[in-house]
């Protein structure tokens, strides 16, 4: 095993530093996936709400059995304390209620634009920037937002809204699970060549 | 000058051959970036095989610098590896030395370098 002390190791802490954070989403892929699939179904089809609740429980379980399998295949990482600012309860609570709070009076005040969901991709853009470059896949879900938050402009019909709203904040969602899960398995099989040596 | 020179070189001498070796300088790299990292993320980071991960680890334990915290998650064992503040010191005080040997060889002139 050779280190260029400079530079490997320094990659060695970035990775460990955002590792808690790109190892969150992965596992999300099934509920992302029925995110986009089954609610804008629910809309389009009219499906059954009982096959709708049945396939999110299945979603979740899912969702748990990949957490477990994704901890115990690529191992886990505790992160020194404090947590950045964007990562801690004490930002995400009231970010999470002002968010609401705007869509909200948005929708009280009849403007044509969501502007929680323009908040959320704020949110999205900052933590790719802040990310070190390892999830600047998450400008597409800002984009995504970005446009979405202007939906009542392009589209009249709010079925349809919530059809396209869905299927593009769902697939978007996706993207990122897969490309998390994509930086993870590239930077250990960057690094992690097997090696019998020390 | 010399004498700084002198004194840089010997540093090389007695730098710690315990961290300075790659994979356990690789593991005190990761360790210094977080909290706790398990074994697993280590062997995945580092790639080395389990028999020589665990040895290059107890080594590290043994010399106080990281802590071994062994536990069990439903039937799995489960080991999480943990700096130590002695840990943390030896490491920067490791690069330090690295960074002072540099700054000795980029000072000599350029015909005593190779």
């Amino acid at each position: 095993m050779s280190l260029n002390p400079s530079s490997e190791t320094g990659d060695l802490q970035r990775f460990t530093r955002a590792y808690p954070t790109i190892t969150k989403d992965p596992a999300w892929l099934p509920v992302a996936a029925w995110t986009a699939v089954v609610l804008p179904l629910a809309r389009v089809a009219y499906l059954h709400v009982l096959i709708v609740l049945l396939s999110l429980v299945l979603a979740i379980v899912a969702t748990v059995l990949a957490r477990r399998w994704f901890r115990r295949t690529y191992g886990f990482v505790t992160p020194t304390r404090p947590l950045p600012l964007l990562y801690r309860p004490a930002f995400g609570i009231p970010f999470w209620l002002t968010a609401i709070a705007i869509e909200w009076l948005s929708r009280w005040l009849g403007w044509p634009v969501h502007l929680g969901v323009l908040a959320f991709s704020a949110l999205f853009a900052w933590s790719a920037l802040a990310s070190g470059g390892f999830r600047r896949h998450l400008l597409v879900l800002a984009a995504i937002c970005a446009a979405l938050a202007f939906l009542p402009l392009l589209i009249a019909e709010e079925w349809r809204q919530d059809v396209v709203f869905f299927a593009a904040f769902g697939t978007g969602w996706c993207i990122v699970c897969v490309m998390d899960y994509r930086v993870v398995t590239r930077n250990f099989a960057a690094r992690g060549r097997p090696r019998h040596g020390g | 000058m010399a004498a700084e020179q002198s004194k840089a070189f010997e540093d090389i001498v007695a730098s710690d051959k315990l961290i300075h070796e790659p994979a356990r300088l690789a593991v005190l790299s990761v360790l210094s970036a977080c909290e706790s990292a398990d074994f697993v993320f280590l062997q995945r980071l580092t790639g080395l095989q389990s028999g020589n991960l665990s040895q290059h680890l107890a080594k590290l334990e043994q010399a106080g610098l990281i802590n071994l915290i062994k536990a069990f998650n439903g039937k799995y064992p489960q080991t999480t590896a943990q700096i130590t503040a002695a840990g943390r010191a030896a490491f920067a005080g490791h690069w330090q030395r690295l960074d002072a040997l540099r700054e000795a060889i980029a000072s000599l002139p350029s015909g005593e370098r190779s």
